[in-house]
């Protein structure tokens, strides 16, 4: 009986340390591999960044990046499932190995980047807080607004951040207040105020889902400094490497001119830079345990991130967004990638 | 055998290898009460030894910053000249803590040594050195003249491919080292001489009158240079990383080396996170949770760092070009202490 018991404690013992084991010492690209397929998690579906058609397939910017990581594992953006994840619990699901990566988190923040066994693994997109006005207004900078009433979110930075821009600009304005991001929409489109700040990712989704979208427009200027980019769990720096370097491949293609267009007409370019990123010299996927063309292979399934930009923001989606701060660092704006060397 | 005994050595066989020997860089650094920093030889404006004895550069000045941070102390340092075929291997086996001898951040150096690149300490890339009585304001007027260029490096490779695209008929004189381009380009062989901006900086500052010779706007290449450290350790790539972006979040709020006790009462939210006012942002990595106000009482924010080494304040008078903050024109960003 105690020698049962005693059998029963040391399975059990052992199966635990076995989980633990694969936990930690199987890399999420072993796991990935095993699976067959990615797991991608994101914030919120956010129309232009995830949004489901009416036959449940997702598409977007998120899932764009999600494409952009399962090609340089699998050499097939197809292999990827895309999960939206709404509340809190993102960091909980990267952490237990429910989803492999999180292709948009909330911004990046010190508090973010350090206390939930995550890491940003860089910028995928300059965000930061605009404003929203109605094109009848007839201003094009935010520095003309004045003697308005603009919706805000209550309780935040968001808040702080328009009564310091107001006041350093001595302009007059008055605050209508909301706790739920969703009834600064209803609140504007009824006309309770002639101005919404959020960031905006946000009020880019916000303008898009109104039916007269083009009346409305988002002024260039940014009152907060915030950007977001895919995050990983910490512990496993290969995978670390991996999703950063697709991020980076996709900002180095846009700017050496490599699309998902002309890839196939490149195998004879003579750059050094384009024939590196297409495989054609060097070995650098293998310290990564990828394949040599990985590189090739992202941008075949989603093209450049120029090419990106323009599918989920660009004009044809009848709702164009500035580049703006995600221009390249080459054309005035901050998107920056070390280079393929 | 016991029981016991045998689901120990169960548990032993078990226990997963990465767990047993994690790293704890910061642990160690604490307890051996210096940071030790991995840096080249000579290299004006990065890491320099003074004739006083005293270290001088921006990477010297970035593990002072570390040392602030995790000592409220930023001259418990120590340097470790490092040359480039051994650095790797002294951050590997833990000889350094970090390596901030501002290696070019590359595909191949962030992938397949097993490190870690921090961020861009220090935008470099390609640039031309030409005397001030040429009076050639950019490379496209560099057509029809000499060029001076070691072959050492890529920056050969790299002109031609420059003056290849832009249709510039510039002639490129090849050397076998730095200092045989150097002494070609004082002889007057050349009227340019082509390298990356670090270097020519420090190549500059060498002639008999630095004032004469000018760099041309034009960069040509991108070159990052950043700290870097082992793969394997989060928390200590947190405490760099944080480092660093404490220094730029340091310079976008105004708060310098000599207005951060004033700073402690001001009402920007922004500057009272900064500074462990409000909040406690260190904990989470093991710092103070005024980690940031020792970084900048200890050694001042990226400008005061850049401006001390590389730029108006230092014989080298660098301009800031990418190095300035993204809000000023350059790229230099960090995401906020919130």
């Amino acid at each position: 009986m105690r020698k049962m018991a005693l059998l029963r404690w040391l399975v059990a013992a052992a199966a635990l340390l076995l989980m633990l084991n694969s936990a930690f010492a199987a890399s999420t690209l072993e796991t990935v591999r095993a699976r067959g397929k990615l797991l991608c998690g994101a914030a919120d579906p956010l129309p232009g960044f995830a949004q489901e058609n009416k036959d449940g397939r997702w598409s977007g910017f998120d899932v764009d990046f999600c494409r952009a990581v399962a090609a340089a594992v699998f050499g097939s953006a197809d292999k990827v499932d895309f999960l939206p994840l709404s509340g809190n619990s993102r960091f909980a699901l990267l952490q237990t190995g429910a989803v492999d990566l999180l292709a948009r988190d909330a911004p990046w923040t010190m508090r973010r980047d350090s206390g939930y066994g995550a890491s940003y693994v860089g910028t995928s997109f300059f965000d930061g807080q605009g404003f929203l006005v109605h094109q009848s207004l007839n201003v094009v900078s935010a520095y003309e607004l004045n003697k308005l009433r603009v919706c805000v979110l209550d309780g935040g930075d968001e808040v702080l951040n328009v009564r310091d821009f107001f006041f350093q600009n001595q302009a007059a304005y008055s605050e209508v207040l909301y706790e739920d991001r969703e009834d600064l929409t209803v609140a504007y489109q009824a006309g309770l105020c002639d101005a919404v700040s959020a960031s905006v990712s946000w009020l880019y989704a916000m303008k898009r889902a109104l039916p007269d979208a083009a009346q409305h427009v988002i002024l260039p200027e940014r009152i907060s400094k915030d950007s977001f980019g895919p995050m990983v769990r910490d512990g496993d720096d290969q995978w670390f490497n991996i999703v950063k370097w697709t991020l980076f491949t996709l900002i180095d293609a846009e700017e050496v001119g490599v699309t998902a267009d002309n890839i196939d007409s490149l195998a004879a370019a003579k750059t050094p830079a384009i024939r590196r990123l297409l495989g054609l010299e060097g070995t650098f996927g293998a310290a990564m345990g990828l394949s040599p063309d990985f590189m090739k292979n992202i941008i075949k399934a989603v093209g450049n991130y120029g090419e990106i930009f323009d599918r989920n923001f660009g004009a044809n989606t009848g709702v164009p967004l500035l580049r703006g701060q995600n221009a390249l660092w080459t054309r005035g704006g901050l998107l920056f990638a070390p280079p393929v060397e | 055998m016991s029981a016991k005994v045998w689901i120990l050595m169960l548990l032993a066989l078990l226990l997963p290898p990465a767990a047993a020997a994690r790293a704890d860089t910061l642990a160690s650094v604490k307890q051996r009460g210096v940071v030790t920093c991995g840096v080249s030889e000579q290299s004006a404006g990065f890491a320099a030894l003074g004739s006083n004895g005293q270290w001088s550069g921006l990477g010297i000045d970035y593990c002072r910053a570390l040392a602030a941070v995790v000592f409220n102390d930023p001259t418990k340092i120590s340097v470790d000249i490092l040359t480039p075929d051994i650095r790797i291997g002294a951050l590997t086996n833990d000889r350094v803590d970090v390596l901030a001898d501002l290696m070019p951040w590359t595909l191949s150096n962030d992938t397949e040594h097993g490190v870690k690149f921090v961020g861009t300490l220090f935008y470099d890339g390609e640039g031309f050195l030409v005397g001030k009585a040429a009076a050639l304001r950019s490379a496209r007027d560099l057509s029809d003249k000499q060029v001076c260029v070691s072959t050492d490096s890529t920056a050969q490779a790299d002109a031609a491919e420059y003056f290849d695209a832009n249709n510039i008929k510039a002639h490129l004189l090849p050397f076998p080292t730095q200092a045989a381009t150097l002494g070609a380009y004082v002889a007057g062989n050349c009227i340019a001489l082509t390298a990356d901006l670090s270097a020519l900086v420090g190549l500059r500052a060498t002639l008999p009158t630095p004032n004469d010779h000018v760099l041309l706007p034009d960069v040509i290449t991108k070159q990052p240079r950043g700290i870097v450290v082992r793969q394997g350790d989060d928390r200590w790539f947190d405490v760099t990383r944080w480092t660093l972006y404490g220094l730029l979040d340091a310079e976008e709020l105004g708060v310098t080396q000599s207005n951060v006790d004033e700073m402690l009462g001001s009402d920007n939210i922004s500057v009272r996170r900064l500074l462990g006012v409000e909040g406690d942002f260190g904990a989470a990595i093991g710092l103070n949770k005024d980690w940031a106000y020792q970084l900048i009482k200890g050694v001042g924010n990226y400008a005061d760092l850049f401006d001390r080494d590389l730029g108006e304040q230092s014989p080298l008078k660098l301009p800031r070009g990418l190095n300035a903050l993204w809000s000023r024109g350059g790229i230099q960003y960090s995401p906020p202490v919130r």
